[in-house]
């Protein structure tokens, strides 16, 4: 006990000769925590799922070879990645859209592989566009000369995905505690040490050709190449070799959501005229900048499209997507590549990873149609043409140009 | 800066520290921190409210020594007035302006007239329903003899903001939390444990229960028409429940900050679903908020010593209703506080139990049958109101409830996983129901007692819900 009168200094002193021994006794039953915390971090910093977005699109982006994005515990934040790739390359040919256009690729414009950029993922609908419109005519992004621009036929949609547009404000995650707290939730629950050990170590002894950041890029040789595409895990390609059948790799399958009119294709399937607008409003506002605008319509698995084809109640809003609304976008002089299915081109179903993503093979003749229409003035026409025919004439397989190698091939 | 975020977990530490390292004398120097810790806490939200906590406070305090100072009883009713026309003032017009117009430009319409007044769509300032109540307690005490003002300004102003308790309660006396401010303090390790153990508590209620069970509650409410009878029983279970974790455990977080700081902080709830009847749960549930309305609204009105049972009824029920619109301007909160007044009216459900250390079954393990009955009756009848709590609107809740009746009643139940999170607290207080809080546990063997530390910091920070999940008690 104390008397009022012991000095100030003593009664301080007091106070932490029992403080002292409180703060070490919350160290010591926090110390695990703190153990296997920084542990864990060390080694997702190793594998590369640790590094912010813009740390590794730098460093992809200064690497000489071939490099592949790819993290799995923290997500890939491919918003916050590709609007970071959109600023550090300054491409002259931007694609944008959703995951549907991921598969243009540099290679298809040689020579100007270098001035291709592809930002699939960053829109999600036509809000989406409208900020990206935005930014583009304020000049907050660089500017391109050509910009392919993927528009979903849910877009046009009533009700489908809301109006916020979160990737202009999005935060990486590495920088949340919250974000670090659910990584070790699901290395621990859901994966495994075993995966991140065995990421560890695919960091140590590379399995692919090509350099990587991340771990499901290390692992299954997946992720974003250097030019935005996307890498599908070398797996799919080998099981293709295998049995060179169609799958769809989608789940819920795209056919049963059709079936079922469910998630983009609920009903009621209605045209929404403030998001016509809105859409043309921000292809016109792109345009106004000198850019030369194409609306490119992703394709369809042929079994997905003649699905849709045949759904009456799908079937008002499918045929404006499809006849309407490119004659509204032409009316407004934009380019349209129109949407199409592996039928039309006399191809399989085989050249789609799924109900609704082509493969390059499939994008290449999409992209090698564009290229032919494409006006005079149009600085696609530099694009080697014979070149692209190459490539998809040469291709291994329906789904990829060239098959991903192991560094043991 | 919410309890229950990393960025408070650093400031806690923060104050903590300098709080300490600071000389115990003179007093202001100590509280003069925790008087800036609080307005940095309260700033972290919107920094443009603290003018208001700050008006507030000088307002109180200069009009708590003008009434000390005088004695004609005119004056001093004026001086009262002004206060409570402040406080109230600034309360109602942040809070209760946009549904004052809006109920007006309904009533108009209902009547045929068509009116087109303008709502503010007023921010509600957090914190701004606690810290009025606090200051006006101050002030009506005074007013009534039962406390002398302070001369401190600091420790009167820190009284007033004291982060712990300054957004979500609970609503502190003067008399009780004042005199602390004015005391020196030593540190003080078993109460400081036991803070800490408290914290960890709160924040197990919050982020594993609470914030789990809360997406449950929110699909149930949102979409009822979708859900069968059982469904929306089990849904409003949850929020029964939820609502339980997220306040209670918000207050235990209060107090056990508070503890590490030598402060006591009043106890906000004791198990207030082992209540046998509606007058024990009150005296349970957010304790502080009740005892306030008790002192400061009902015995002013008579209380129970009126000529009439029909003005003593009157009294419970108009206390019940306002402290409903206390919670928010909504004609759910009303409702959900007119039923529970309606409910404290029959002396059998009201009950004789008229004392919180009453505990239930008490040197048993298991109630009784009749006391079994009585609980499970507090708590159907409690739920019940709390549909009105919860729903966005009245017809919301009518819908609700009359979708119990109306819909399948052997549809397969979903979301049942919610159940073990009701079931794991429910058991945890019930076994612990004669402590202060659950994890009150110094007389276990050190092993046992971080045992427990263990098991529930791992369910923390595997099960409980990662990212803000805001506390329901800031929207009041």
């Amino acid at each position: 006990m104390f008397h009022l009168s012991t000095s100030n200094s003593k009664v301080k002193n007091q106070d932490w000769a029992d403080i002292w021994p409180f703060l070490r006794q919350i160290f010591i039953f926090l110390s695990p925590f703190i153990m296997i915390g920084l542990a864990l971090e060390f080694a997702l910093w190793k594998t590369g799922d640790l590094w912010p977005s813009q740390y590794a699109l730098t460093h992809q982006q200064q690497s000489t070879n071939e490099s592949i994005y790819g993290p799995r515990f923290f997500s890939n934040q491919f918003n916050i990645f590709k609007l970071a790739g959109i600023r550090y390359r300054h491409a002259s040919i931007l694609s944008i859209g959703s995951s549907r256009v991921m598969q243009i690729r540099d290679i298809m414009f040689h020579p100007l592989e270098k001035e291709f950029y592809n930002a699939g993922g960053l829109l999600r609908n036509p809000f989406d566009l409208d900020a990206f419109a935005t930014l583009i005519a304020r000049e907050e992004l660089p500017l391109p000369k050509v910009l392919i621009v993927g528009i979903d036929p849910w877009w046009l949609r009533t009700h489908y995905n809301s109006g916020n547009t979160t990737w202009l404000n999005d935060w990486d995650e590495r920088f949340s505690f919250a974000g670090h707290i659910e990584v070790f939730r699901q290395i621990l629950k859901k994966w495994g040490l075993g995966e991140i050990i065995a990421a560890i170590s695919a960091s140590e002894r590379p399995r692919f050709d090509y350099e990587t950041i991340g771990t499901s890029a290390r692992i299954d040789g997946t992720g974003f190449r250097k030019d935005g595409s996307n890498l599908y895990p070398a797996k799919i390609f080998w099981e293709f070799m295998d049995n060179p059948i169609y799958v769809d790799r989608e789940l819920p399958l795209i056919i049963n959501r059709i079936q079922k009119k469910r998630r983009e294709f609920s009903l009621p399937a209605a045209i929404d005229e403030k998001r016509l607008h809105l859409i043309v409003k921000a292809l016109a506002l792109i345009q106004k900048k000198g850019v030369e605008v194409y609306a490119f319509m992703p394709p369809f698995s042929t079994e997905v499209f003649e699905a849709i084809e045949n759904s009456q109640p799908l079937r008002q809003w499918w045929t404006y997507y499809k006849t309407e609304f490119p004659k509204l976008l032409k009316k407004h002089h934009i380019l349209v590549v129109p949407v199409s299915h592996p039928g039309e081109f006399h191809l399989q179903d085989t050249y789609m990873f799924d109900g609704w993503h082509p493969s390059e093979v499939y994008i290449g003749h999409l992209v090698k149609q564009m290229l032919k229409h494409a006006p005079d003035s149009s600085p696609l026409k530099t694009v080697n043409l014979q070149n692209l025919s190459t490539l998809i004439e040469e291709a291994s397989i329906p789904l990829a140009f060239k098959l991903p190698k192991t560094q043991s091939d | 800066m919410a309890f229950n975020s990393l960025i408070f977990a650093v400031f806690l530490l923060t104050v903590f520290l300098l709080y300490w390292s600071l000389p115990s004398k003179p007093l202001g120097i100590r509280n003069a921190l925790l008087l800036i810790a609080s307005y940095i806490f309260y700033g972290w939200w919107d920094w443009h409210f603290l003018g208001l906590i700050l008006f507030n406070s000088t307002v109180d305090y200069v009009i708590g020594r003008l009434l000390h100072q005088t004695i004609a009883t005119g004056k001093r009713k004026i001086l009262l007035g002004i206060s409570l026309t402040t406080n109230l003032g600034i309360l109602g017009f942040f809070k209760y302006y946009d549904f004052f117009i809006d109920s007006a430009m309904d009533v108009l319409q209902a009547i045929g007239l068509q009116a087109n007044f303008h709502t503010l769509a007023i921010i509600l300032p957090v914190g701004i329903s606690f810290y009025t109540f606090q200051t006006l307690s101050y002030t009506i005490d005074i007013y009534r003899g039962k406390i002398v003002p302070t001369h401190n300004v600091i420790a009167y102003f820190a009284f007033v903001s004291f982060f712990p308790q300054l957004v979500a309660g609970p609503i502190e006396r003067a008399s009780n939390l004042l005199p602390q401010f004015l005391q020196k303090k030593n540190f003080n390790l078993e109460q400081a444990k036991d803070g800490l153990r408290q914290i960890l508590w709160g924040l197990f209620k919050k982020t594993v229960i609470a914030d789990n069970l809360a997406p449950y509650v929110d699909k149930i409410y949102s979409n009822y028409e979708a859900y069968s009878g059982p469904m929306l029983l089990i849904g409003t279970v949850y929020f029964a429940v939820q609502i339980y974790c997220d306040f209670s455990g918000y207050s235990d977080m209060a107090i056990g900050t508070a503890r590490l700081f030598g402060f006591d902080l009043k106890r906000n709830f004791a198990y207030p679903y082992f209540s046998r009847d509606i007058g024990e749960f009150w005296r349970r549930w957010h304790i502080s908020l009740s005892t306030w309305f008790r002192d400061y609204v009902y015995i002013p009105l008579g209380g129970n010593r009126t000529r009439s049972t029909f003005q003593h009824y009157s009294n419970i029920i108009l206390t019940f209703t306002i402290s409903g619109f206390w919670h928010g301007a909504n004609w759910t909160f009303v409702i959900w506080g007119f039923l529970n007044g309606l409910y404290y009216l029959p002396p059998s459900l009201r009950g004789p139990h008229t004392h919180q250390t009453e505990i239930v079954a008490t040197g048993h393990f298991f109630p009784t049958p009749l006391e079994f009955f009585q609980i499970c009756r507090t708590f159907i009848l409690i739920s019940f109101a709390w549909i009105f709590f919860r729903a966005t609107s009245f017809s919301h809740a009518i819908g609700f409830i009359a979708h119990i009746g109306n819909s399948h009643w052997l549809a397969p139940l979903r979301h049942t996983k919610g159940l073990w999170y009701v079931l794991l607290i429910f058991v945890i207080d019930w076994v612990q129901r004669d402590k202060q809080h659950p994890l009150e546990i110094a007389a276990l063997p050190r092993y046992a007692r971080w045992g427990i530390y263990y098991i529930i910091s791992i369910l923390i920070l595997f099960v409980g819900k990662t990212g803000h999940v805001p506390f329901i008690y800031f929207q009041f």
